[in-house]
């Protein structure tokens, strides 16, 4: 009898605990696709911005691409908050805890970048390389504030 | 003196360098070095040449030029304690190392706990060899290594400017470090192994715009006391000067800057790496982190542009070092 009890409350143990691990990688999961999601997201950013940097310098030929690219960055800006759920760190994520302690500040920056890329979205449409290139850098601050406060530096793991 | 001297400063860190890692370091030279070292202070060679301070004090244009140069080697980065919003200057800046904290000094004009009382000989000293006015060494988390390339002139420029800052007094902290590294006079031996004073001497055979960003990279920059990989003991490794390192300060990773393609700038244009110096925007539009924030900020950025094109055009020149760090 007493055994009986003993393998069922091994079972039982084994069963919740089993339940937990999973839940837990589960979460591990879902966190690290998140972040894969958003550094995804951040390197065509990068991408986009580069393009027109080439615009820029005179390296390619202002465009329809150029103005899609700065579109691109828009709408991805939107994006960003909601790529970034309560406590989405993993390792691979150089995200600061202090995105979810001071969410006000991370979202005002957030669109504070949605407003330079609809004015980069704007000057990318009239053609003019020079205003394109100096709201380039205004944009690419906005980026880098964002950062600055909320992202680590890289450190070898 | 050492002979390496003689040479380009590159270069006289990399044979210096090779023949350290060797160990063969002639005995008799090893005992004339440990002579002048132990010289009494103020009567040897260790005794900069002293300019005089005049009467009349530093001209508003050596305290300008201070100023810039103060800028150029982002003195405030490290003597400012931001963090818990110290004064500019005035030092208490933790600098977390393999050997323990060390608290940066108090290099505003108080006489009583920062450098009011210096002499001109003895700010000479402390920058180009790395000797305190009571005569002991300072630790190399002080980057004399580096700094002992600066013109005489400019270093009395830097004293000008600091000179003309308001004074603020705030008591040192005294550096908390592991044994054995807390024995200060231990220094002898590392200053033996790593410590190669000497001037800077312009290479006539390249343009006047590298030697003007060789100069600052190597001697009032200092970029090579965090972008050069150091020995378990704390010297920097000469053979990879530049070449970056996993083991930045704070575990940060420290970039290659040699032209490397893959693992270095060998695919940054100049205007890149000019950009990077003022912006912090790495030309694929991600920006710089960490300790190079403070150093943009603190100074660099505000470099005329001649003179960060200078930068990189010697830092395009060097010789490229396949070396990956990072991921």
């Amino acid at each position: 009898m007493r055994m009986t009890y003993l393998v069922a409350g091994a079972g039982m143990l084994i069963l919740v605990g089993g339940v937990a691990a999973s839940v837990t990688t589960a979460r591990a999961d879902d966190a690290q696709a998140v972040v894969t999601k958003r550094q995804d997201l951040m390197k065509t950013n990068g991408k986009s911005l580069q393009a027109i940097l080439k615009v820029v310098k005179g390296q390619a030929a202002y465009g329809p691409d150029t103005v899609k690219a700065a579109e691109t960055v828009l709408s991805n800006s939107k994006e960003i908050p909601s790529l970034f759920p309560k406590d989405s760190i993993t390792p691979k994520s150089r995200a600061k805890p202090e995105i979810w302690t001071h969410w006000d500040v991370f979202k005002q920056k957030d669109s504070n970048l949605q407003i330079q890329a609809a004015k980069l979205v704007e000057v990318a449409k009239a053609g003019d390389v020079k205003a394109i290139g100096a709201q380039l850098q205004v944009v690419g601050k906005a980026c880098g504030a964002c950062h600055e406060t909320f992202r680590q530096p890289e450190k070898k793991q | 003196m050492p002979r390496a001297d003689a040479a380009g400063p590159a270069g006289a860190l990399l044979s210096r360098g090779r023949r350290g890692a060797r160990g063969a370091v002639p005995a008799g030279f090893l005992f004339l070095f440990w002579l002048l070292l132990l010289w009494p202070p103020g009567t040897g060679w260790a005794a900069a040449p002293a300019a005089g301070d005049t009467a009349s004090g530093p001209s508003a244009i050596a305290i300008s030029r201070g100023r810039y140069l103060v800028e150029a080697g982002g003195c405030a980065a490290c003597h400012t304690d931001a963090k818990d919003h110290g004064q500019p200057f005035a030092g208490g800046r933790a600098l977390k190392t393999p050997f323990g904290t060390f608290y940066t000094p108090n290099i505003t004009p108080d006489r009583a706990t920062g450098i009011g009382g210096w002499s001109d000989a003895q700010f000479l000293r402390a920058l180009k060899q790395g000797i305190a006015p009571d005569g002991s060494y300072y630790y190399p988390a002080f980057p004399y290594p580096s700094f002992t390339r600066i013109r005489a002139a400019d270093a009395l420029d830097i004293k000008a400017y600091l000179f003309s800052l308001p004074p603020v007094r705030h008591e040192n902290r005294p550096h908390d470090l592991r044994f054995p590294f807390s024995l200060r006079p231990l220094l002898v031996f590392w200053r033996l192994l790593y410590f190669h004073p000497g001037d800077f001497h312009p290479d006539p055979a390249r343009s006047a715009a590298w030697n003007r960003g060789a100069y600052l990279v190597i001697a009032l920059g200092h970029c090579g006391e965090c972008h050069t990989p150091r020995t378990f003991l704390g010297g920097m490794k000469p053979a990879l000067f530049l070449a970056g390192t996993n083991k930045g300060p704070e575990g940060e990773i420290v970039p290659n800057l040699t032209p490397d393609r893959g693992t270095g700038l060998g695919d940054w244009g100049q205007d890149d790496i000019v950009t990077l110096l003022k912006t912090g925007m790495k030309p694929d539009f991600d920006n710089v982190q960490g300790a190079m924030t403070e150093v943009i900020r603190g100074g660099l950025g505000q470099l005329d542009d001649s003179d960060l094109a200078a930068i990189a055009t010697y830092l395009h020149a060097l010789p490229p070092i396949r070396h990956k760090v990072g991921h």
